[in-house]
């Protein structure tokens, strides 16, 4: 297996081809007579036939193949796009998304495709379709019409400035085995001498080991004639190479030395390569790939050093030195700029989450009978890649619960004069220190009333509270589990299934979800979450002889009680807070700490916010804000209500990091 | 012929001994926070040297009484897989070597300790040495249950 430091290399850039694809032939659908599309996506299929060919999974390679060969007869006009040949290519994309997912989970690209193989295969004998073969057909036409001029002129240019230009002609052991990737490497040879403007196979087909015995470039290159036959002949299993210097023969006919006869796209075989050099470069150069792991240990060492840092100025606040404390600033202001850095390199943008989208909206709708347009914006957005992972599968619980239950059947919006195609706004944005994602649907909106009795039948309200309720906190009931599963059978209520699961994933991930909707315009589904997970800005509280910190997000203020202001309703103690009752909670009582005697006048209390709770947590004292690196419990300890994880101070000592929205809801 | 070496250390004077390469070092109680809304037998969380460890009341946590900090008291860090924890014990005694084949399967309750969280018996000069399984008591599914029932009471 010596591929395998390549795999995960070769699934990424996999997966980024097929994505391509993907979002290309959608594209193509709604233009089908765009030809750069179609280039577009053979080009995407193209690689990846090779690349898979490369890593020896002959099934992958052999369906993209395929796939190839639709695309082919479509660039040549030889097949016209309908909804039918787009069904078939976005199902076969689909398989390699799949073969892709075995390979990865590592059951290598085994996969019965013969259906969807026979498809492909009966779109290409379709009447539609000329009648010869694609693949050699079109060369010709495509290329007949003077790109042998185009080589003939570049030939003819190269030689007056100077250059030289040879026919070279490599001849392969007959012993060799991996004729494409000698081929291969005589070609980076050759790109390292000069340029390659015309290959005889061309480019594709040696790319993809479709080799004979042997294969000719030309080549434009200073070196002397000698130097580009013995550099060629220095990779192994190569026979013998016939260098022929077209000058000679270029008095006659600059093109004679080879253009004029063959089949060759020279525009292609003279932009392949530098395609390829300049896809290389991109793997080198602008970007790398950095495995999360290395990221994650450095983000680890960082926090390391924000601890420190705390310590540090700890240290000089106790000994007063203004060398010291100057120095500590310093570190202080190098430090955020270093997190800033870092926490940016794991930020990556949403569009890989957003990019299957469209898929799936065209296939659910086609499932349902509606006609939705699905409209992304923001996907340049960026996220922690760890949010990145798991914000997929709520915002796909999400669309689909737009698709399903907000945008009604066309007839439906035809009679309440909406247009027939629904559309949903997928929205990514940042504000302040959060991001935010918003789903819009111009559907049938929340009917109010039918969530109202779901939850005064299952108990969630009282009928007399009901009325009290804002709209808002009416719609939070269908975050409650099992809320509206078990009663699908109305149009609305169906709004629940496993927005419960929305919610609790995105409150694991720091985020709040909120929902707003107007009956018969539709629903907006907002999702708020944190930009970084690991440090936050947090209040440092003590109670019961121990330090809290509590996120400076949901503090809304710190406030002073008096003893007589603490009111008491139904065993519950409440404080005004502007006019508004809240409950009054207080940390030593929620977590069974022993409760300090306070002779003092007044009570210390954060007033906290998490959703739509409110309430104000009692204290014995406020230290003051701080950076904190959030540590999760462990393994062994796992959720502990109330806490969200713990943050080691400067000095040493474990703080627990209360979890606003568990004790509030609680 | 096969020895495998054990840290020796006592609960209520009984010792119990567990192999080296599952303790990292033996530390002093010091810096414990304790963590609400967790099992009688967690004592709390600590930082040592940059990483967290549950710290365990193991005489809670086998149900022979509790354990109060005193000036040989110590704890045996340990680590099991991905599982960190401080085990608080009242002294720690010794290293010895133990030859496998003398290890004698477990009696049905060994000072108190279910048979389940024993690996064996060993005679050492001057008397017995329970080994621990202490992968099991970590992993023991008590621990979830502990840990439910606290979340469903809320």
């Amino acid at each position: 297996m010596e591929n395998s430091q390549y795999l995960d290399m070769f699934l990424d850039e996999s997966r980024e081809h097929l994505q391509n694809m993907n979002d290309n032939l959608l594209a193509l659908e709604n233009s089908p007579d765009n030809v750069d599309l179609v280039n577009e996506i053979f080009r995407s299929a193209h690689t990846l036939k090779g690349m898979s060919a490369t890593m020896g999974f002959e099934n992958m390679a052999d369906l993209t193949h395929k796939l190839e060969n639709i695309l082919d007869a479509v660039r040549n006009h030889q097949l016209q796009i309908n909804a039918d040949i787009m069904d078939v290519l976005l199902a076969a994309v689909d398989r390699l998304e799949g073969m892709l997912e075995n390979v990865q989970s590592g059951e290598g690209d085994r996969m019965d495709v013969s259906d969807i193989v026979a498809q492909l295969q009966s779109v290409l004998s379709s009447p539609n379709q000329g009648s010869e073969a694609p693949g050699p057909a079109k060369k010709k036409t495509e290329t007949a019409e003077g790109h042998d001029a185009f080589v003939q002129s570049v030939i003819v240019q190269s030689l007056e400035q100077g250059y030289n230009v040879f026919r070279t002609t490599v001849t392969f052991d007959e012993s060799c085995v991996l004729k494409g990737a000698r081929a291969y490497m005589v070609f980076q040879i050759a790109e390292q001498m000069g340029d390659i403007i015309q290959a005889e196979p061309d480019v594709e087909k040696l790319e993809a080991g479709e080799v004979g015995p042997s294969f000719t470039i030309t080549i434009v290159t200073k070196e002397s004639q000698e130097d580009v036959r013995s550099k060629i002949m220095d990779v192994s299993e190569i026979a013998r190479v016939d260098v022929v210097d077209l000058k000679t023969i270029a008095a006659e006919s600059a093109g004679g030395g080879g253009a004029s006869s063959q089949a060759t796209d020279a525009r292609s075989a003279d932009k392949k390569p530098q395609a390829q050099t300049a896809a290389r470069a991109k793997a080198t150069s602008k970007t790398i790939r950095v495995n999360l792991e290395r990221l994650n240990d450095l983000m680890n060492l960082f926090e390391e050093l924000v601890i420190e840092k705390g310590r540090l100025e700890g240290v000089a606040r106790k000994l007063k030195d203004t060398e010291l404390i100057e120095t500590a600033e310093r570190i202080a202001r190098t430090s955020s700029s270093l997190q800033e850095i870092i926490l940016n390199l794991r930020m990556e943008p949403i569009e890989q989450v957003f990019n299957r989208f469209p898929r799936m909206v065209r296939s659910v709708s086609k499932e349902l009978n509606k006609k939705i347009r699905l409209q992304i914006e923001g996907a340049e957005t960026e996220l922690d890649r760890t949010v990145i992972d798991e914000i997929g599968d709520p915002l796909v619980h999400l669309l689909r619960n737009s698709m399903d239950h907000g945008i009604e059947l066309p007839e439906v919006r035809r009679q309440n004069n909406k247009p027939e195609e629904g559309s949903i706004i997928l929205k990514a944005y940042h504000s302040g220190n959060h991001v935010f994602i918003e789903i819009e649907d111009d559907g049938a909106g929340i009917n109010r009333e039918k969530v109202l009795q779901k939850a005064i039948k299952n108990g969630l309200v009282s009928e007399s509270d009901a009325d009290k309720l804002s709209d808002r906190e009416v719609y939070q009931f269908l975050f409650q589990s099992g809320f509206s599963t078990a009663d699908k059978i109305t149009d609305i209520s169906g709004r629940g299934v496993g927005l419960d699961v929305v919610k609790s994933k995105i409150e694991s991930l720091g985020g709040v979800v909120e929902v707003e909707s107007e009956p018969g315009k539709g629903t907006r589904f907002t999702i708020r979450l944190p930009l970084t997970l690991s440090i936050i800005n947090a209040m440092l509280i003590r109670a019961g002889g121990e330090t809290y910190a509590v996120p400076v997000t949901n503090i809304v203020e710190t406030a002073l009680y008096k003893h007589e202001d603490i009111m008491t309703a139904q065993g519950r103690e409440m404080i005004d807070f502007r006019g508004r009752v809240i409950p009054f909670l207080r940390l030593s009582r929620l977590f069974d700490l022993p409760e300090e005697e306070n002779k003092g006048k007044y009570i210390h209390a954060l007033v906290l916010q998490s959703g739509r709770k409110t309430a104000a947590l009692a204290v014995d004292q406020l230290i003051g804000q701080q950076e904190i690196v959030i540590k999760s419990l462990g393994t062994y300890l796992g959720d502990v209500p109330g806490i969200s994880g713990v943050t080691i101070l400067g000095d040493g000592k474990v703080a627990l990091i209360i979890d606003c929205a568990s004790i509030l809801y609680a | 012929m096969s020895e495998k070496k054990y840290i020796v250390f006592t609960l209520n004077g009984e010792r119990y001994g567990v192999p080296v390469e599952q303790v990292l070092s033996i530390e002093k109680p010091e810096g414990v926070t304790p963590v609400p809304n967790t099992a009688p037998f967690v004592k709390g969380i600590m930082n040592l040297r940059g990483i967290l460890y549950p710290v365990i009341d193991m005489k809670q946590r086998f149900g022979i009484g509790e354990s109060a900090v005193q000036k040989e008291t110590r704890l045996a860090i340990v680590q099991i897989d991905d599982i960190k924890v401080a085990i608080l014990i009242d002294s720690a005694e010794d290293v010895i070597s133990i030859d496998e084949e003398s290890i004698e399967p477990a009696p049905e309750v060994a000072g108190g300790v279910k048979a389940d969280y024993i690996h064996g018996v060993a005679k050492i000069d001057d008397g017995l040495l329970v080994l621990l399984n202490l992968d099991r008591v970590l992993r023991d599914k008590d621990v979830e249950i502990v840990k439910k029932i606290e979340v469903n009471e809320r």
